[in-house]
């Protein structure tokens, strides 16, 4: 088996609300492998967006570690996680996230402008990954003149900009109609395939899990079960 | 991230604003546009004032009888101690041993003793009160800042001739006095041979009359060798000062007086011409000033519309901190985009205050009824209120620029 890309070694999360202790997570232990397709899931409350938050190095843990790349996240500074999660990581949200009042080509572009790239550069390669998402005929247009799918291909084309080994998708589908969302999981498919992405997919939607090698299935802030799938052909 | 394109976020922010960050701009445009507008309008009365001095001879180095001590030592540390009186030492007249004093300094080039007192004048059925100077005819000339606008200056020769001043030529009495007309003092003709141009600003020789000083101390009763005034003429302008103390020391010995019993004054237009100057230039500033506490309230609106912004925004920094955006380059984005503010109010603020500058000479508006208000717009200052109104937004803008690096992603994301 190859390395791990991102690791979580029984981690637990604790928030604190008032004086009541809630246990998000607890201790709950995963790897994401190069080149598969994870899906996590749970009801709502299962502890799935504190999982995403912290396999996505957006958050840390109150307890237990979160391996990047076998770097322990709590040890680096918040300017060094960041510009490490930029590069390795690319997100993809249910509300998309694009920033209003910047064209497509820019949001695709401005992960690589966190990494210092150089922007014209980065504006051939933005141009080139909305190409391959098929937005290459909208590449002026500001996120407001978009509909839900092809603001998510956008948001597509932006996580790819930095060549990140991960991506992860945060109910992908959960603002689109199931034609569209169709689709947009058949890009993600093919950019595993293809270019050999790990993709990880926090979702509760059944329909979703189908498309995962291997799936985790969340309760309570603990894994109530790990699977695999057999890969539909497709 | 470059920071060319924080830069370029920061002025896409802009762009896209909405009213409320223009509303912000205007405050500073305000707020620049009145320090602008002021400052010019006090430099421009600086440079009037100054240039109407100037008319007066900053080689002049003048001397009178009698000591204000006063005026010598002005604020609140200065005050006169019981019992001792801050008013002028009884009169004791100048007379030739001071001339000779004078005469005696190697940098004074004319010494012109003078004897002035005002005397009823009568002309055409028409008798005035005026100010009469008895000068030396022959130095006088070289002297005076004055110029003529017909006739000629006294020469020694002359006896019953006097040059007058334009005033009263023109306007004092209802007919115009013409050269080689007569007026009268106490039944005499004197003959006018010479007409002053209008002086203006703040000559007095516009209402005088000026005459040889055998005639006047017959005119006005005085005593032989006795002086109201020494008027000197000093080679060279930057030997003022100097003169101005030797002068002292050595009227200290001829008056047998010391610092304490001093009973005359040496006043030099450069130092009238520096203190006006130094009380313009403090007007100014404090006018500046006040107009300064408007670009600071302008400050405040920009620190107020960051807070906003930042809070509108929570969840475009989360998007950006989760895309691998370092702390630094949310709080540059914030900074620029404050300080840019500042900078474009500071822009058309000085564009406004310009205008401004410009149009207040053209409506003719003047302090007290003297000559319309002239305005300079220096490039200095807009310099420095361009700058100060970046560093101003940006000082605006720190706290909330800091505030927006440190959101943690997950809870940035969050927020609607």
């Amino acid at each position: 088996m190859n390395k791990p890309i991102i690791k979580l070694n029984d981690v637990w999360k604790t928030y604190h609300m008032g004086k009541i202790k809630l246990n998000a997570l607890q201790g709950i232990s995963l790897e994401v492998k190069k080149g598969e397709i994870l899906a996590i899931t749970g009801k709502s409350g299962s502890g799935k967006s504190t999982i995403m938050n912290l396999v996505g190095c957006l958050d840390v843990p109150s307890k237990g570690q979160v391996f990047l790349e076998s770097k322990d996240v709590k040890k680096l500074s918040e300017s060094k996680l960041a510009q490490i999660r930029g590069r390795k990581i690319g997100f993809i949200f249910q509300q998309f996230n694009l920033i209003p009042t910047l064209t497509a080509l820019e949001n695709v572009a401005i992960p690589g402008e966190f990494q210092n790239g150089n922007t014209i550069k980065l504006h051939k390669r933005a141009k080139q990954l909305l190409d391959f998402v098929d937005m290459g005929d909208r590449i002026n247009h500001k996120p407001t003149q978009l509909s839900g799918g092809q603001m998510q291909r956008v948001a597509i084309a932006r996580s790819l900009i930095n060549d990140p080994d991960v991506i992860l998708a945060d109910e992908p589908t959960g603002a689109l109609d199931s034609k569209t969302g169709e689709n947009v999981m058949k890009l993600l498919i093919n950019l595993n395939k293809e270019k050999n992405k790990s993709i990880v997919i926090v979702t509760h939607d059944p329909s979703l899990v189908r498309y995962a090698q291997r799936v985790i299935e969340l309760k309570d802030g603990k894994v109530l079960r790990e699977y695999s799938n057999r890969r539909k052909a497709k | 991230m470059k920071i060319q394109k924080s830069l370029k976020i920061a002025l896409n922010i802009i762009i896209h604003s909405k009213l409320r960050s223009w509303l912000t701009i205007i405050g500073i445009i305000m707020g620049v546009a009145s320090i602008i507008s002021i400052v010019s309008i006090g430099n421009g009365f600086q440079k009037d004032i100054q240039k109407q001095l100037g008319g007066l001879g900053s080689d002049i180095i003048t001397i009178t009888p009698g000591f204000d001590k006063a005026s010598e030592c002005p604020g609140p540390n200065c005050r006169s101690r019981p019992g001792e009186q801050s008013q002028s030492t009884t009169n004791k007249l100048l007379t030739d041993k001071e001339v000779q004093a004078s005469k005696s300094i190697p940098e004074i080039l004319y010494v012109n003793p003078q004897i002035s007192s005002t005397k009823s004048v009568y002309y055409l059925g028409e008798t005035v009160n005026l100010n009469i100077d008895g000068v030396d005819p022959q130095i006088w000339k070289f002297i005076t800042t004055s110029n003529l606008e017909s006739g000629r200056f006294l020469i020694p020769s002359d006896k019953n001739a006097v040059v007058i001043g334009n005033s009263i030529a023109k306007e004092v009495f209802k007919n115009d006095i013409a050269l080689n007309r007569q007026i009268k003092i106490d039944e005499k003709p004197y003959t006018i041979v010479g007409v002053l141009k209008k002086a203006g600003g703040f000559s007095v020789d516009d209402r005088k009359i000026i005459m040889p000083i055998e005639t006047a101390k017959e005119v006005l009763n005085k005593n032989e060798r006795e002086y109201d005034s020494i008027t000197i003429k000093v080679k060279d302008q930057n030997q003022v000062d100097l003169v101005e103390k030797l002068l002292e020391e050595k009227l200290f010995v001829v008056r047998h007086v010391n610092k304490d019993t001093k009973d005359f004054t040496i006043l030099s237009m450069k130092t009238i011409q520096e203190k006006v100057a130094a009380i313009l230039a403090g007007f100014t500033l404090f006018l500046g000033v006040i107009a300064a506490v408007s670009l600071i309230v302008g400050a405040v609106g920009i620190a107020n519309t960051m807070f906003t912004s930042v809070l509108e925004r929570t969840k475009e920094i989360g998007i950006m901190k989760a895309l691998g955006a370092k702390n630094i380059d949310i709080m540059l984005i914030f900074l620029f985009n404050s300080g840019l503010v500042g900078l474009v109010g500071g822009i058309l603020g000085v564009l406004f205050g310009i205008l401004i500058a410009i149009s207040i000479p053209k409506l003719g508006v003047s302090f007290g009824g003297g000559d319309p208000i002239t305005t300079s717009i220096s490039i200095q200052v807009i310099i420095f209120t361009l700058i100060f109104s970046m560093v101003l937004g940006m000082i605006s803008g720190a706290i909330p620029a800091y505030r927006a690096s440190k959101l943690k992603p997950v809870k940035a994301l969050r927020s609607e």
